[in-house]
């Protein structure tokens, strides 16, 4: 062997940094390209410099908690990235090789072997932030409030986040590998799916409004956000899709939609009353004195609404409603009116037409009957009646006014206390002009006025 | 399971006295190899792996549990009732000095003696205090660890692609010395290097021993004085040695500290 190789002593002419370190952890021995890395020139040579004392403050650390522990009880250790420092604080990044001569457990010298590779460890740093940014990406899936989930070219679910599997009750476990179209897409919408990763796979992301089915049948309505990804040829390899919740948006969306067609409604139905007022009004009054009524009357279908308003929906209590109708003639604690009855919530329509009727009916009272003098008096009363098909009755009963008379025609009061009312809560009315005074009763099913 | 288990407790020789051994950061119980094996000559020796490290169940290992180090503390006195030791000598390395600092305040009945060797209590630098580290060193530290995963990733590789035709990579993960999962490294480092406990080490009521190496890069004389100065009932002894592990590097001298500490040979 000897006679056709030559044992290499010529250290500096190696394109690498090698160092011995001594049993004491002093830098021995250096070659003249480690030298040249970190500034050092060969008077330096071993002059009470440590080894660790060319590393970095973290590479220090790192040599004394890993890399000597390695070397004691391995003897070696390899391929590890770390950087040089010069004396003036700039690095140099390198790979490191090292070897320790133990004798009896103990370390006797160590070699080094270093090459540069700041190159490739611009590349690692990339690599540590791409690691970090893809544990940042991971996190931010992990934790949408959005269900997300990624899809293979051939259509297999690849990745299921947590609020996918809360939005559609699918666990990941058990959807990974199954077909993204079976589980999810309601059969009638499939079709749609081609034209989708057409517009996709060109570039396109994209929204819209669907359904999805939930694992348990019923249909999810969604916004949906598709895109396709790449693998590292570019070639298209799969899509995201990202799915939130809108049931409640859309509930909300057609709750304002009923909502519109109830307020035109009510308006209609509204303008069509005020035209029947103004029409019977105009029968009894001229002038000054119509005008004094009718504003009288629109002011009692206004607290009508009001109390429909403030009942928050779409029923008025009868007492509220009842007491309501006094308003506009008397102040509320007057002692000749009595108002009593269990409590009853009527719909919309009842209320609206009680509410007309009890107001002809005060409105009368204040002007010819019971509450036109001092020692006159209103009771206004009501029961449900039990039964298999309960009913509410409600009566009228004036006295201490002026003798009564029954009216020589029909005027609005008695169309609204009798026909209008029988109309629309299918009920009976019964008028009875009594020598004590005006009576009126009113009997109807209560089912239909509060449902 | 239960924390002998996960933290595979080995526990050798039998006396009336018990000497646990705490490994220090970066490594496992392995560290002990050349120091532990006197001891068990005439006491009962307890060495364990910390959670993250050697072959400790590391799917223990939680993130929340282990932010600070009583959870490590917490482990150290699991294991100790679990072997109904009491009045033992704890042995703590670097960073785990302070965790048997922080068992041996909360129990006292479970720690007599302590022996910590190399400690810190706080690496940063801080007004007057001189850890010895600017804090950007020691994230610094965490950049190194991250680099070097790559390399780890390369070596876990097939490990974690399910090489189940080469049983052999099993054991030569568990034999190899000084690897552990990079998160939990980089996590334990965090602990390490970024916590301050001079505050603990006031607390610490039992006789300590504080055995340093004259020339450690991780903890200058400054960090001894301090300790001198500050702990309640401190022995200093500085080994004319290099370096952070002298359990490894000068066993003999180390065994014969910590035998004079453990057991005072009586002057006539």
């Amino acid at each position: 062997m000897s006679d056709r190789f030559e044992c290499l002593t010529d250290f500096d002419q190696w394109p690498c940094g090698l160092a011995v370190m001594d049993a004491s952890g002093q830098l021995e021995k250096t070659n003249a390209f480690l030298r040249q890395w970190l500034g050092m020139d060969a008077a330096e040579q071993g002059g009470g410099v440590r080894f660790v004392d060319i590393l970095s403050r973290a590479g220090r650390i790192y040599f004394e908690t890993h890399l000597r522990p390695l070397l004691l009880v391995n003897g070696h250790f390899s391929e590890v990235s770390l950087e040089l420092e010069r004396p003036d604080g700039t690095r140099v990044a390198v790979f490191m090789n090292g070897r320790a001569t133990l004798s009896k457990g103990r370390m006797v010298s160590a070699h080094f072997s270093m090459f540069r590779n700041e190159q490739r460890q611009a590349f690692e740093h990339e690599l540590v932030a791409k690691r970090r940014e893809s544990e940042a990406f991971k996190v931010l899936v992990g934790s949408s409030p959005y269900a997300i989930m990624s899809v293979r070219m051939d259509g297999t679910i690849r990745a299921w986040n947590p609020a996918a599997e809360q939005l559609f009750g699918y666990s990941e476990a058990e959807v990974i590998g199954q077909k993204f179209d079976e589980i999810l897409v309601p059969p009638d919408d499939r079709k749609g799916l081609g034209d989708d990763l057409r517009r996709i796979t060109s570039g396109e992301t994209v929204r819209s409004e669907t359904e999805r089915l939930h694992k348990d049948g019923h249909r999810v309505q969604v916004e949906r956000s598709i895109a396709a990804i790449h693998d590292v040829t570019q070639e298209y390899s799969g899509f995201v899709a990202t799915y939130s919740d809108i049931s409640a948006r859309k509930a909300s969306e057609a709750h304002i939609q009923t909502l519109l067609q109830e307020v035109n409604h009510r308006s209609k139905n509204l303008i069509a009353v005020v035209q029947v007022i103004a029409r019977q009004t105009a029968r009894m009054y001229e002038g000054s004195e119509f005008f004094s009524a009718f504003s009288k009357r629109l002011a009692s279908l206004t607290s009508n609404q009001d109390t429909l308003l403030n009942s928050r929906g779409n029923h008025a209590d009868l007492e509220t409603l009842a007491r309501s109708q006094f308003a506009h003639l008397v102040t509320p604690e007057d002692p000749r009116i009595t108002v009593s009855g269990p409590a009853v919530q009527m719909n919309e329509a009842t209320s609206q037409a009680i509410g007309m009727a009890l107001f002809e009916l005060a409105t009368n009272a204040a002007k010819y009957g019971g509450l036109s003098k001092d020692t006159g008096s209103v009771t206004l009363s009501w029961v449900v009646v039990p039964g298999p098909d309960p009913k509410l009755e409600i009566s009228w009963v004036e006295s201490g006014g002026p003798p009564v008379s029954a009216p020589e025609r029909m005027g609005f009061g008695s169309q609204v206390t009798g026909p209008i009312l029988q109309g629309i809560t299918s009920g009976e009315t019964q008028r009875e002009f009594h020598p004590d005074g005006f009576r009126w009763f009113f009997r109807a099913a209560l089912a239909k006025m509060t449902e | 399971m239960s924390t002998v288990e996960r933290c595979a407790v080995n526990t050798t020789g039998s006396g009336d006295e018990a000497i646990v051994f705490l490994h220090g950061y970066g490594c496992d119980s392995n560290m002990w190899r050349k120091v532990a094996p006197y001891f068990a000559k005439d006491s009962r020796v307890v060495t364990y792996d910390l959670m993250g490290y050697g072959k400790s169940e590391t799917t223990h290992y939680d993130m929340a549990r282990y932010a600070t180090l009583d959870g490590h503390a917490d482990d150290l006195i699991a294991i100790l009732d679990e072997l109904q030791l009491k009045d033992v000598v704890a042995v703590g390395h670097s960073v785990s000095a302070m965790t048997i600092g922080l068992a041996a305040t909360r129990r006292p009945d479970l720690i007599g003696k302590l022996a910590m060797i190399c400690p810190s209590p706080s690496y940063a630098n801080d007004n007057s205090y001189v850890g010895g580290f600017e804090r950007s060193d020691l994230v610094g530290l965490l950049n190194v660890l991250d680099v070097n995963y790559l390399g780890w990733a390369q070596e876990m590789a097939p490990q974690i692609m399910g090489a189940a035709d080469r049983p052999e990579l099993g054991h030569e993960l568990t034999d190899s010395f000084c690897q552990t999962d990079p998160d939990i490294a980089k996590h334990f480092a965090r602990v390490t290097f970024l916590s301050d406990h001079r505050n603990d080490v006031k607390a610490i009521a039992q006789p300590t021993l504080v055995l340093q190496c004259k020339d450690d890069i991780l903890v200058p004389p400054s960090v001894w004085t301090w300790l001198t100065e500050n702990m309640q009932d401190v022995e200093l002894t500085v080994l004319d040695a290099t370096g952070h592990c002298p359990h490894m590097s000068y066993p003999e001298e180390t065994i014969k500290v910590l035998a004079d500490f453990v057991r005072p040979r009586i002057n006539i």
